[in-house]
């Protein structure tokens, strides 16, 4: 009875901190806005735009889908690339993002893979961690302006999306040496071992950890979702490594965090009038398509295969991420380039970017292919061996 | 897996709703993105569309999937 009322009282707290978090969720989205960038004109659309931005759509909620994260990093750049100041984009990305994540949760908490609960509390603590990353984002902004921001944002995104993903990558890859479905985290059995009070039991995700590890977590993600825009990159290994959750289970979880953080980042830009609901619809053609496969998908595949693909496209993008760097090291005058080859490490960014997300794309649809193949051979042996006996 | 009925109707039928609903967007593409531009109020308008719009299109995505044979392969937790 003490333990609910403690857990229960844990959630006011945190909701409470929410609360007051809201109003600055606008800026969420990890772009540093100066005041240029804030320009309410909406694009117009020609057909081809809006076939890119279905197939966008469609391989975003393909990996958002299956690894709970994603999706955004090329999304925003990619409406940019039409034409769309970065407050539109930022803004259409937000409210592109919660009915994807709404429905890819919808559907993995009907193959039960979804805890409920542990979402729940993630993504109230992320949200809170948002507010202060936009404290370090604006004293950087102040102090550095756009170019100081944008070299910090790569320098962070970089470092960590690779010293991850590496981790990651090594991770899996003992999965698949030992022969076996996935790894067991040591630090997670440490971190099960902290008895600090309220104690809180997630049933689905079969684990009870101290409520003093998930806020830090989730406050983590927050932070890293405003300020390097890819939480999920932060949120799911942190809930694989740091609280011993399954992979398919975080991968899961995750999509309750997009979720919420995506509606609250809607409702602020939306009130500022925004959102370019056209571009939200076009992604959403393509991506209530793909993540209805990712979510598919998941049940295809062995557990450490999300974190192959997690781990694969954290890498890319990281190196996408730091060939941005010699142009902002350029705008602060550190160093000397000049336009064309600016311009060439912009493009090269941005197609690494998409090259990321394809490629993501391909290994999880080639493992379904496979796998259903598998299955029809395996199948085909039954059927012959019943009519032998 | 594979027995079962497949959608093709219902799919087909959230298809035609789906499209219909995109082209009535379109169609008045101006006149929405105008009022909705306007922000305030204006923000439930934008969150009910987005809303409304994944539950016609994810209930077409989801029969469609089904139709073709893309179906999860076993249910409950790992």
């Amino acid at each position: 009875m003490r333990g609910r009322k403690a857990v229960l009282w844990s959630l006011v707290a945190l909701g409470t901190l929410f609360l007051i978090s809201i109003p600055s969720l606008a800026e969420a989205a990890g772009e540093a806005l100066g005041p240029g960038d804030v320009v309410k004109q909406f694009v117009r659309l020609d057909a081809l735009g809006a076939i890119y931005l279905i197939i966008l759509g469609f391989l975003g909620g393909l990996i958002s889908g299956f690894i709970g994260s994603g999706g955004a990093f090329v999304l925003t750049p990619g409406m940019m690339s039409l034409g769309a100041p970065a407050a539109i984009a930022v803004a259409s990305n937000m409210c592109h993002k919660f009915p994807k994540s709404m429905v890819g949760a919808y559907k993995r908490y009907k193959y039960g893979q979804l805890d409920l609960k542990l979402g729940v509390f993630m993504a109230i603590s992320a949200v809170i961690g948002v507010q202060l990353g936009i404290y370090v984002q604006k004293f950087i902004f102040a102090r550095w302006g756009s170019a100081g921001s944008n070299l910090y944002v790569s320098v962070a995104f970089v470092l960590i999306l690779t010293l991850v993903g590496l981790y990651m990558l090594y991770d899996a890859r003992r999965a698949v040496r030992a022969s076996t479905k996935d790894t067991v985290s040591g630090l997670a059995e440490k971190m099960k071992r902290i008895n600090i009070p309220p104690m809180i039991s997630f049933n689905a995700a079969r684990i009870r950890v101290s409520f003093w590890v998930i806020a830090p977590l989730g406050l983590a993600t927050g932070l890293l979702a405003a300020t390097i825009a890819v939480g999920g990159f932060i949120g799911v290994p942190g809930m694989i490594y740091i609280l011993g959750v399954s992979p398919i289970m975080a991968s899961a979880t995750e999509l309750v965090v997009a979720f919420l953080m995506g509606l609250t980042g809607t409702i602020t830009w939306a009130v500022s009038g925004f959102v370019d609901i056209r571009m939200v619809l076009l992604l959403l053609a393509g991506s209530l398509i793909g993540v209805q496969v990712g979510a598919v998908g998941t049940t295809y595949v062995r557990e450490y295969m999300i974190k192959l693909v997690m781990a694969t496209i954290m890498l890319i993008v990281s190196i996408s991420r730091g060939i941005a760097i010699p142009t902002y090291l350029h705008e602060l005058g550190l160093i000397e380039l000049n336009q064309g080859t600016v311009n060439l490490l912009d493009k090269a960014s941005f197609i690494i970017m998409c090259f990321a997300l394809a490629l993501g794309g391909v290994i999880v649809l080639g493992n379904m292919w496979k796998r259903k193949k598998e299955l029809q051979a395996e199948e085909a042996g039954m059927a012959v061996n019943l009519q032998k006996s | 897996m594979g027995t079962q009925k497949k959608p093709t109707g219902r799919a087909i039928l959230w298809g035609i709703i789906s499209l219909a609903a995109y082209l009535a967007l379109f169609l008045n593409q101006d006149v929405v993105t105008r009022n909705f531009a306007r922000g305030g109020i204006f923000a439930i308008a934008v969150i009910l569309t987005a809303m409304i719009f994944s539950f016609i299109h994810g209930a077409f995505a989801n029969y469609l999937l089904e139709a073709l044979g893309i179906q999860p392969l076993k249910k409950g937790v790992h």
